[in-house]
C-alpha cells in the first residue's frame, strides 16, 4: 500500500476499461460513452497519480529509479499526454476515441509490464549515480516528450488504418489526424531535447566528467532525435504529409521504447539499471 | 544546364540542400545504430574472435569500415563534417530571408495564402480615419509592428506582423548545433585521467607530473592529497548509498583548495573539474597473512605479513615469498583457470604466490603456490606450506579528473538550440493583411491559431469603426 501498488493495480484495471470503453465509442458514436471513457481514463490516471506520489513520498526521490517505476511513469507521461491534449481541444470526438483507443491500450500494456512477476515492485534503494536532482529534470521532461511522442504514434497507426482503401469521405478525418501527428510532435521534441538531450548531457558532466559518451543509451536517444528532426523537416519544410510522415512518427515512437527498454534489457551500458 | 548557374552555385546548393540533410541525416542514424548494436572499443577487437563470432565477410567489412570504433572511424567523422557543413550553408542561405523577415520591410507575397480565411466588414468612411482605426485596433490586437505595404488604386494594403523574432527558430537551432558541433571538436584538447587511492595511501600526495594518471603521478599541474575517503550506507540494506573524498590540492607548499567531492558533486580548480568514480576493494593492495607450516613437524613454524605485488623472506627458511594474486573468493573456470568471484558469502580466500630460494639441500627452488586457508593436496613444496591465515582487502575510492575547452562552448550551443526550438516549434510568428477598401475592410490572418486571430481582428477592428462612426453621430 505504502509503496502505491495498490494504486497501480487499480489504475491498471480501470486502463483496460478506458480502453474497452473508448471502443465502444468508437463504434457506437454515442457522445456519452465517449464522455464515460474519458471519466474512466481520468480516474485510472488519477489512482496512478496517487500511487506514484506514494512511491516517491517513501523512495525520497523521484519514482524513475527503477523498471518497474519507469513503466509505470511511462504510462503516466502517456496519459498526461492524451488527458492535456484532450483538456487544450487538440482532438476532436472523433479523434479523441480513437487516439483514446491507442493511448488507453498502450498504458495498460505498460502497467500490465510492470506488474508482471518478471519486475519486482519492491522500493530499491538508489544507486549513488542517481542520486542527483538531475534524475527528475533529465527522466521526467523525456517521458513527458515521449508522452507527447505516443500520442503521434496513435494518430499514425490509426492515420495508416485509415488510410487503408482510399476512401474520399476519409479526407477530412486523415488531414486533422495528419494535423494532430504534427502538433503532438511539435509539442514533444522540445522536451525530449531538452530532457533526454540536453539535461542528460548536463548531468553526465556532473557525475562522469563528459558530456557525451557514446553510451548505446545515449546513442539510441540520439537515433530517436535524429528521427524526430527528419519528421520536423520534412513536414515543415518539404511539406510532406499523409503515410510517409506517419510512419516516419511510428517509426520515432518505436525507437523511443527501444531506447527506453530495449537497450536496458538488450545492451549493457553505464545507463543499465534494474 | 537550363538554370544558367555556375557549377560552384550548384555545388554549393547541394551541399547547402535539405535533399542532402536528409541523405546524411539517415545516413547518421545508420552509423549510430551501428554503433549502439556492436559493441565498441577504441582498439582493435581479437581478430580471431570477430572471425570466429561474425565469419570471413563481416570479420572484412567490421575491421575495414572499423565498426568496432564507429564514433571514432573516418567514415563517421566525414558524416558529421558534412553534415556541419550542409548545415552551415542552408543557415546561411537562409540568413538574408530570416532578417528580411524579421527586421525589413515585409512584402505582401511574405503571407502564403495557403488556408489563410478572410473575414470582410462592411464600412463607409473617410479612408485616412479609417487607416488611422484599423491600424490602431491591430496594435492592440498584438500585432506590435503594422505597415502600410502598398495601395492599389483605391485599396490600401496593411500588414500587421507579430512574434517576427520567432522566424529566427530554425537558424538559432542550427547555429546552436553548430557550436556543440565545435564544441565536440575542441575535445581533441582535452586533458582527462583517473587515479585511484586506497587505504593504505590515503593522506599521501599525488605530484603532479607529463605521466599517464597512474597512481603514482597525475598529469595536472598541482599536486593532490586525498586526505580520507569513504562511503555511506543505507542503514536498511546496508547497499552503498553515496561514497566521498577530501581533497587538498597543492601548488608546491601552498595549500591552492581544499574540498569533498562526492558522486554527482564534483569540485573544479582552475578549470579541471575531479569526480567522485568508483569505491571498492582494492583486490590488487590486500594484505595478507601467510602461516608458514614446517610439512615434516605438522607445525605452524612462523608467519609472514605482505601485500600483493611485494617479496618478503620467510623467517627461519631460506625462501623469498612473492604475493602474486588475490581472490575474494577462489574458484576454477571450466577451463581450469582460477577466478576471483568477488564477496561471496561461505566462499574461501586464496592467494597465488611465487616462492623462490634454497631447499634443504641447497639447491635452487622456484615455483608457484595458491595459498588457501587450509592445506590444499595440490602444494608441491616439498619442506614448507603456506596457509591463508588472514586478509584485509582496502577499500578504494577512483577519482577521473577532466578539463575540456570544449565545455562552455557546449553550453551556449545548447541555450541557442532550446530557445531556437521554443521559438520555431511554440512561438511562432503569424500576420495579418487587411485590405481597406472603399466599402469594406478585409482581414486575412495567417500563422499560428491563424482563423481565430483573424475573427478576434475582424471584431476589434468592426467594433473601432463602429466606435467611430457613433462618435461622429454624436459630435
Amino acid at each position: 500500500m505504502t509503496h502505491g501498488v495498490l494504486f497501480f493495480d487499480i489504475a491498471a484495471i480501470a486502463y483496460i476499461a478506458a480502453f474497452l470503453t473508448f471502443l465502444i465509442a468508437l463504434i457506437l458514436r454515442r457522445s456519452w460513452v465517449q464522455r464515460a471513457a474519458t471519466g474512466i481514463f481520468a480516474a485510472a490516471f488519477l489512482s496512478q497519480s496517487v500511487g506514484l506520489a506514494l512511491r516517491g513520498l517513501t523512495l525520497g526521490a523521484f519514482p524513475v529509479t527503477n523498471t518497474y517505476e519507469s513503466l509505470v511513469f511511462y504510462g503516466w507521461v502517456f496519459a498526461l499526454g492524451f488527458l492535456t491534449m484532450s483538456a487544450l481541444g487538440l482532438l476532436s470526438e472523433r479523434l479523441r476515441e480513437a487516439v483514446g483507443v491507442g493511448v488507453g491500450l498502450l498504458v495498460a500494456v505498460f502497467m500490465a509490464l510492470a506488474g508482471s512477476p518478471l519486475r519486482s515492485p519492491d522500493v530499491i534503494p538508489l544507486v549513488p549515480a542517481l542520486r542527483s536532482h538531475w534524475l527528475a529534470l533529465h527522466v521526467s521532461l523525456v517521458f513527458v516528450g515521449e508522452g507527447f511522442f505516443t500520442v503521434a504514434f496513435a494518430a499514425g497507426v490509426v492515420y495508416l488504418a485509415a488510410a487503408r482503401g482510399h476512401r474520399s469521405d476519409r479526407a477530412d478525418h486523415l488531414e486533422r489526424l495528419d494535423t494532430l501527428i504534427y502538433r503532438a510532435i511539435a509539442i514533444g521534441f522540445p522536451f525530449f531535447t531538452l530532457g533526454g538531450l540536453f539535461f542528460g548531457a548536463i548531468w553526465a558532466k556532473h557525475a562522469w566528467g563528459r558530456y557525451w559518451g557514446w553510451d548505446p543509451k545515449e546513442t539510441f536517444m540520439l537515433v530517436t532525435w535524429l528521427v524526430y528532426v527528419l519528421y520536423l523537416h520534412v513536414r515543415i519544410q518539404r511539406n510532406w504529409r499523409g503515410r510517409r510522415t506517419a510512419w516516419i512518427a511510428v517509426l520515432g515512437f518505436l525507437l523511443a521504447l527501444f531506447t527506453f527498454a530495449g537497450v536496458n534489457f538488450l545492451i549493457r551500458g553505464l545507463h543499465s539499471y534494474t | 544546364m537550363a538554370t544558367g548557374k555556375s557549377l560552384p552555385s550548384r555545388v554549393l546548393a547541394l551541399l547547402g540542400s535539405l535533399r542532402l540533410a536528409t541523405v546524411l541525416l539517415v545516413l547518421l542514424m545508420v552509423g549510430c545504430v551501428i554503433g549502439g548494436l556492436l559493441p565498441q572499443s577504441s582498439v582493435t577487437p581479437n581478430a580471431d574472435a570477430v572471425y570466429r563470432a561474425y565469419g570471413p565477410f563481416w570479420y572484412r567489412l567490421i575491421t575495414r569500415l572499423r565498426l568496432y570504433d564507429v564514433f571514432h572511424s573516418t567514415w563517421f567523422f566525414s558524416l558529421t563534417g558534412l553534415f556541419a557543413l550542409n548545415l552551415a550553408l542552408c543557415t546561411g542561405r537562409r540568413a538574408h530571408c530570416t532578417i528580411a523577415r524579421v527586421f525589413g520591410r515585409p512584402l505582401l507575397t511574405a503571407i502564403p495564402e495557403e488556408n489563410a480565411r478572410t473575414h470582410t466588414i462592411p464600412v463607409r468612411g473617410k479612408r485616412a480615419e479609417l487607416i488611422t482605426f484599423v491600424t490602431e485596433a491591430t496594435r492592440r490586437a498584438g500585432y506590435g509592428r503594422v505597415n502600410r505595404t502598398g495601395d492599389c488604386e483605391e485599396h490600401v494594403q496593411l500588414l500587421g506582423r507579430r512574434r517576427r523574432w520567432a522566424a529566427l527558430g530554425p537558424d538559432l537551432v542550427h547555429v546552436g548545433i553548430l557550436i556543440i558541433l565545435a564544441g565536440a571538436l575542441l575535445g581533441i584538447f582535452r586533458e582527462e585521467g583517473t587515479f585511484r587511492v586506497n587505504e593504505w595511501e590515503k593522506g599521501l600526495r599525488l605530484p603532479a607530473c607529463d605521466g599517464d594518471g597512474s597512481a603514482d603521478c597525475i598529469s595536472i599541474p598541482y599536486d593532490v592529497q586525498v586526505d580520507n575517503f569513504g562511503v555511506e550506507t543505507y542503514a536498511e540494506t546496508g547497499r552503498a548509498k553515496s561514497y566521498w573524498a577530501d581533497l587538498a590540492f597543492w601548488d608546491g607548499d601552498d595549500l591552492a583548495m581544499q574540498g569533498r567531492i562526492s558522486v554527482n558533486r564534483p569540485l573544479t580548480i582552475r578549470g579541471m573539474g575531479f569526480y567522485a568514480w568508483r569505491y571498492g576493494e582494492d583486490v590488487r593492495a590486500t594484505l595478507v597473512r601467510l602461516h608458514v607450516l614446517d610439512r615434516a613437524r605438522g607445525v605452524i613454524t612462523t608467519e609472514v605479513e605482505l601485500r600483493v605485488g611485494e617479496t618478503l623472506p620467510v623467517p627461519g627458511a631460506r625462501l623469498w615469498v612473492t604475493a602474486l594474486q588475490f581472490y575474494r573468493t577462489f574458484a576454477l573456470s571450466d577451463e581450469g583457470d582460477p577466478v576471483d568471484l568477488g564477496s561471496v558469502p561461505g566462499g574461501h580466500s586464496a592467494v597465488l604466490l611465487q616462492v623462490t630460494g634454497l631447499d634443504e639441500d641447497g639447491r635452487n627452488v622456484a615455483y608457484r603456490d595458491l595459498a588457501l586457508p587450509f592445506l590444499p593436496e595440490t602444494t608441491v613444496e616439498p619442506a614448507h606450506a603456506f596457509l591463508l591465515a588472514d586478509a584485509r582487502c582496502p577499500a578504494f575510492i577512483e577519482l577521473h579528473f577532466a578539463r575540456n575547452p570544449g565545455y562552455p562552448v557546449f553550453w551556449w550551443g545548447f541555450v541557442l538550440v532550446m530557445v531556437g526550438l521554443a521559438a520555431a516549434l511554440y512561438f511562432r510568428p503569424s500576420a495579418v493583411r487587411i485590405s481597406i477598401e472603399p466599402d469594406r475592410i478585409l482581414v486575412r490572418a495567417v500563422g499560428r491559431g491563424r482563423a481565430e486571430q483573424a475573427e478576434r481582428l475582424a471584431r476589434d477592428i468592426a467594433d473601432a469603426v463602429g466606435l467611430d462612426s457613433r462618435k461622429e453621430a454624436e459630435a
